[in-house]
């Protein structure tokens, strides 16, 4: 049996967060304020690749 | 049947072999993925651009961002080592040892494979069986250090915001085998969702996170794959990595540093 490429896409890119889930440990999940000050900075950050 | 209906069907099927050529790894030339000797370079990409389509400029940009993977040897041994050892492990594989790796990258074993080593779901004996080859093979297979590339594709902004908040406090450890790219493009295709393209949709690099991985022991696997242009690598289960930095790239993609520990 041969691959889609969804299936390719699959192997090489977790596809929301339950897969992360399963092919990291993640570790203890971040405070809602750690969420939001990451938002935060990401924000600023957006288009402002080095 | 008319003329013009047959005419309509061949450019019917003229447009969809383009779009077909344009997404198989065995057409080289042009198409999305490189062929040839183990895939080791990827072709210029005509295909209309990452992410959905971009500026020559930008295009440009990708292009030159492609990095090449340079298999440099592990830190305990020197580049000719490195060679003869790995010309050794490839002769030593058995065709059991073979017909799984072959498996991993051109079925769904890597899913079964993935949630019994995580999970514990599904582990039958086949998968189990598989898992024990594979984890042989690997584990006697020298390691390679190098830069290489992992796709997330997320529900939403806030799911990156909290994938990244996660890793800046813990990192990040692989719980099973994970597969990697050698190549930017590809990983970075997959994290925007191009895949979409295919069906008529838009990218959505906002959604996608980048995780570029400073690898010390992996193991390159592309020239197993029915797909080399993927120029595929393993990560070893256990691997830890560290959190280096963050930046948001032009598109909207989110670009994660990590580093193997």
């Amino acid at each position: 049996m041969t691959e889609s490429f969804d299936d390719r896409a699959e192997r090489m890119v977790d596809v929301g967060w339950n897969e992360v889930e399963a092919t990291f440990d993640l570790g203890p999940l971040p405070t809602e304020e750690e969420i939001h000050q990451v938002e935060i900075m990401l924000g600023v950050l957006e288009g402002k690749e080095e | 049947m008319s003329r013009t209906f047959v005419a309509q069907v061949l450019v019917d099927l003229v447009k969809t072999m383009r779009d077909f050529i344009k997404y198989n790894p065995h057409h080289g030339e042009g198409g999305r993925f490189a062929s040839g000797d183990g895939g080791s370079h990827l072709a210029p990409d005509t295909g209309g651009g990452h992410g959905g389509g971009g500026s020559s400029e930008e295009e440009e940009e990708y292009q030159r961002e492609i990095e090449e993977f340079h298999i440099s040897q592990s830190s305990s041994s020197p580049q000719p080592s490195y060679r003869s050892d790995r010309a050794a492990w490839k002769r030593s594989l058995t065709d059991k040892e073979l017909k799984t790796i072959k498996d991993y990258t051109g079925t769904r074993l890597y899913k079964r494979m993935r949630n019994c080593m995580s999970q514990g779901k599904g582990c039958s004996k086949a998968t189990l069986d598989s898992i024990q080859t594979f984890r042989g093979m690997i584990d006697r297979a020298p390691k390679a250090s190098g830069t290489v590339f992992r796709g997330l594709n997320l529900k939403n902004k806030g799911e990156v915001a909290a994938f990244v908040a996660s890793v800046k406090n813990n990192g990040l450890v692989d719980k099973g085998f994970a597969s990697v790219s050698e190549s930017k493009s590809v990983a970075n295709d997959f994290a925007v969702g191009i895949s979409a393209v295919t069906y008529g949709k838009k990218t959505h690099p906002e959604k996608g996170v980048l995780l570029r991985i400073k690898s010390k022991a992996m193991v390159p696997i592309a020239e197993f794959s029915n797909f080399r242009g993927e120029k595929e690598a393993l990560a070893l289960p256990g691997s830890r990595m560290r959190f280096v930095g963050v930046k948001v790239d032009k598109k909207g993609l989110t670009i994660v540093d990590m580093e193997e520990e």
